[in-house]
This record gives C-alpha cells, sequence and structure tokens, in this order.
C-alpha cells in the first residue's frame, strides 16, 4: 500500500517546526506504524536526508517511551493500545495520516516527534518512593495484603509514564499520571510510610512543572493506553485532603 | 499464524559478585544487565525476578557498605584526566564515525549481523558454523569501518549516530557469543550444539567439564576466566518432559 505522511520535523529545541508531507511507497500492512517510520527513515538515510527522530524502545507497549499523535489522537485509532501497537493495517491505502509530536507546554519538543518528559521524572523524585528496611533481605511474602488493595494497586501501577493523557487534555493537566502513582503506592502497606508527604509533593511538583489542572472531561482516561481509570485522579484528591488535614490538625 | 521459537538474548551479562559489583570497584550491574540468575536459558519473565531480587533483596543490603565509605567526599570531578580521557575516546569514536561517510546505513549492518546470528549462532550451532561465523564478523567489522554511512549531524539528537555506536558494539559482542558457543563443547539450555545431542536429539551436557560459567575479560583476544557452578542441595538433572 501506499502512504502519504504529514510529519512534524523541527531540528531542535529552538528551530522552528512545520509539517512535511512524504510519499511513502512499498508499505506492508502487517508493518506497524514505527515499521513504517523505520522504512521511510531507511530511504532518507540512503539519499542523505536527516531521518524522522521519535521515541521509542520495546515496542510492545510496556515502557512507556513511545508517543505521538497519530491523526489528532495521542497513540492513534485504538483503545488502550500505545503508539508502537498501531498497525498499517488500520489505515485505508493511499490515507494520508498527520504525525506530530505532544503538544504541553511541560514537554518541551527536543526534536522532530520527541518531547522532553522529564517534569513526570522530577514528579516521581518527589514521592513516587517507598521506604526500604537495609539490612538482612525480608522474606518476600513477610508483608500480607488484602487481595482487593493488591488488585487495585496492580491496576494503577499499570501506568507506564507516556504522557498521552497530558498530550490530549485541554489543560494539559497530568492528574491521571499522578493520580495513578499516588493510588498505587498508597494502596499498598509498602507506600503507607511517606503517604501523606507523598500526596503533597507529587501535587506541588506537578504544580511547579506548569501542568493545569483538572476541569473532568475524562479525555485522558479516553486515550489511556493502560486504562488507568478516572477515579484515580478521585483517589488523588482523597489522599491530597487528608494530608491537608493531617497536617492542620498536627 | 505462524509462530516461531526466535532468539533473544544473549544468555550473557556483565561478571558480577555477590555484591552485584562489576570488576570496575564501585560499579554495580543490576537486572538483565548483568549474567546472575538465569542459567543456560533465560526464560520468560525471569527479567522480571531478577530486577525484584537484585533491586530488593540484594542492593539495599549492599549498596549502602559502599555508599558510606563515599558519602560526603564530594563529587567526582569532571576536570580529573580520568574524566578528560574518557571523554575524548568517545569523542573520538564519534568523529570516526561521522567522518566515514560511506555507503551503508547502520541498519543495513544491523540486519546482515542478526541473519549472521540467526544462521550461525541460533537455535542450534556447529563448530563450523561458529568459525565461519568469526570469520564473517571479522569481514562486517571490517566493512563497518570502512563504509558505514552517518547521516544527521553529531551535536544534535541524531538516532543514525546513536544506532551506529549499538551496532559496532553489536559486532563485538556478537564475536563474544561465538567464541564463547565455540568453547562450549556440550548442549546447554539455549546453547545447542549439534556435535552434542543425544540418540533422541535431547542436550547433551558435559558437567565433568563445563559445570562452570565462563567470563570473558575484555581485550584484544578475551581472555578466558571459567567460575565454577556448586551445587549443594539440588543438582543438575537430564531434562525429562515425561516424568
Ligand atoms: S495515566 Fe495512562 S496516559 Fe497517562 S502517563 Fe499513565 S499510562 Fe500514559
Ligand atoms: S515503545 Fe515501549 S510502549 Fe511503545
Amino acid at each position: 500500500m501506499k502512504i502519504h505522511l504529514r510529519v512534524w520535523r523541527q531540528a531542535g529545541p529552538d528551530a522552528p517546526g512545520d509539517f512535511k508531507t512524504y510519499a511513502v511507497d512499498d508499505v506492508d500492512p502487517s508493518m506497524s506504524f514505527f515499521d513504517m517510520l523505520d522504512h521511510l527513515n531507511e530511504s532518507l538515510a540512503e539519499r542523505n536526508e536527516r531521518t524522522i527522530v521519535f521515541d521509542h524502545d520495546c515496542r510492545e507497549g510496556i515502557c512507556g517511551q513511545c508517543g505521538v499523535v497519530i491523526d489528532g489522537r495521542p497513540h492513534g485509532p485504538g483503545r488502550a493500545t500505545t503508539s508502537c501497537q498501531v498497525h498499517m493495517r488500520d489505515f485505508p491505502d493511499g490515507a494520508t495520516i498527520v504525525v506530530e509530536p505532544w503538544r504541553a507546554p511541560s514537554f518541551p519538543i527536543d526534536c522532530d516527534l520527541v518531547v522532553d518528559r522529564s517534569a513526570l521524572d522530577r514528579i516521581i523524585e518527589a514521592g513516587g518512593y517507598v521506604s526500604v528496611k537495609t539490612g538482612a533481605a525480608p522474606d518476600a511474602h513477610a508483608v500480607p495484603v488484602a487481595k482487593p488493595d493488591a488488585e487495585a494497586a496492580f491496576d494503577a501501577a499499570a501506568c507506564i509514564g507516556c504522557g498521552a493523557c497530558v498530550a490530549v487534555c485541554k489543560n494539559a493537566s497530568a492528574m491521571l499520571f499522578v493520580g495513578a502513582k499516588v493510588t498505587h503506592l498508597a494502596s499498598l502497606p509498602q507506600g503507607r510510610v511517606e503517604r501523606a508527604e507523598r500526596a503533597l509533593g507529587m501535587v506541588d511538583a506537578m504544580e511547579a512543572e506548569g501542568f493545569g489542572g483538572c476541569s473532568q472531561t475524562g479525555a485522558c482516561a479516553e486515550v489511556c493506553p493502560k486504562e488507568i481509570p478516572l477515579t484515580t485522579i478521585a483517589r488523588l484528591d482523597y489522599e491530597y485532603l487528608r494530608a491537608r488535614l493531617l497536617r492542620f490538625i498536627r | 499464524m505462524r509462530i516461531y521459537p526466535a532468539a533473544h538474548f544473549t544468555m550473557g551479562g556483565l561478571w558480577v559478585d555477590y555484591h552485584l559489583m562489576t570488576s570496575v570497584r564501585r560499579l554495580y550491574a543490576l537486572g538483565e544487565c548483568n549474567f546472575a540468575d538465569h542459567g543456560a536459558n533465560r526464560l520468560g519473565a525471569n527479567s522480571l525476578l531478577q530486577a525484584c531480587v537484585d533491586g530488593n533483596f540484594i542492593l539495599p543490603a549492599t549498596l549502602g557498605h559502599d555508599l558510606a565509605d563515599v558519602v560526603g567526599r564530594g563529587e567526582p570531578d569532571p576536570r580529573s584526566p580520568a574524566f578528560a580521557q574518557a571523554q575524548r575516546a568517545v569523542q573520538d569514536r564519534i568523529d570516526g564515525l561521522m567522518q566515514t561517510q560511506g555507503s551503508t546505513t547502520p541498519r543495513a549492518y544491523h540486519r546482515r549481523l542478526g541473519a549472521l546470528l540467526w544462521d550461525r549462532c541460533g537455535l542450534s550451532r556447529s563448530a563450523d558454523g561458529l568459525d565461519e561465523a568469526l570469520a564473517h564478523i571479522d569481514a562486517l567489522r571490517e566493512d563497518f569501518d570502512r563504509d558505514v554511512r552517518v547521516v544527521g549531524r553529531p551535536d544534535a539528537m541524531n538516532p543514525e549516530l546513536e544506532r551506529a555506536l549499538r551496532v559496532r558494539d553489536f559486532i563485538d559482542l556478537a564475536a563474544l557469543m561465538v567464541r564463547d558457543a565455540r568453547a562450549r563443547e556440550e548442549s546447554c539450555g539455549a546453547h545447542y550444539r549439534i556435535e552434542h545431542q543425544r540418540a533422541d536429539g535431547e542436550a547433551r551436557r558435559d558437567d565433568d567439564r563445563f559445570s562452570h560459567v565462563s567470563a570473558w575479560q575484555h581485550g584484544e583476544v578475551p581472555t578466558h576466566h571459567a567460575e565454577p557452578l556448586s551445587f549443594s542441595l539440588s543438582h543438575p538433572r537430564v531434562r525429562s518432559y515425561t516424568s
């Protein structure tokens, strides 16, 4: 099949950017979207042109490294899939596909389709950790966890930190991401030590990084490749309020 | 849908001691990048297990000991001769790649290397195939150094340059894998030498000669170190799917 690709090209953080159109021939429907980009890049390299830069690592939907906006939707047309899980068979022959980077003030563009998501790392630094005991290694089953708590934590822990929730949000809010992290750790006994400091610290960091607030349109949960539910945001609100109250009482 | 077994792992990694420290003092290697836990075949999800065990159980008990000694000593000086030397070495490598201006992309070399390993150091291996592979890899390395093409700039985000650096490393790693597979005259785990099989086609180990981990010390020609495996509680047996 043949594809027309309109891709955002931007040589560096301070360089001007613009869309450029490429005709890609010999696209096999069984190719993934990134296989197709590789294929295009190989022909660009053969013609001595700068290749299109995009983030990727595992290419199987588990690492969170990839993320592009395909035809206006973060991670493309599918439900619960990452950009690397999009396949060319999902597009008609001759289609024109528009590819852009995440757009959010807290995610400055590094190059072409790559944005700098280190703001999310700094939120993690502000509370995404637990205390561990040093000394002799504990038994793996030393801390019992109730089944529903384990399930809740596990569902929230599925967040891969891709940032699609921010990219789709009209407020560029990171509430779903932070909600997932706070829910994950607050649900487990191991996460209780820093429970209050975590909620306060991560929300402060989120605001300091310039992410917007939540107005509950739910677009984030709609595009989230891991189907993190909106209820994690409610849990974040609860944890934050609880921490503020505790601080007030003390 | 067709399903086939595929080579997906080197079945090895950096040598570490029981504290997870490499042969370079204070350089620790955790998780999949070390050689430690998975034995002769790294099965699915073992990487996760290794990340958990190394990160949660081992490192908290070992790293602190080492850190206690450096806390408060300040940060290493980036103007030290060791740092300058390392930086120059990397810069020279990058300059060399950019100046080659050949005709073959790093991805094309990656494919050739992959096909070579797949055919001769993949699911089944033979002494002749491995000898051939080593010769082919040497030729590929020469070809790469003479004819690689890296487009884009060295001072900007450039995945072509990154790939060139990686593929050049993969070539050396491939040579090491082949050398190790050639030296191990037995079949064991994911390493199946067609010369060493039982009448029914199952792998034949040689515990008398090869019950050890091979660690290869970097050098023009790598030096072999054998670290014996000792079993006290459960002992290696012959794999059987019937009993
Ligand atoms: S909540 Fe979903 S969309 Fe947001 S970073 Fe996590 S996985 Fe990505
Ligand atoms: S490349 Fe890892 S999730 Fe897409």
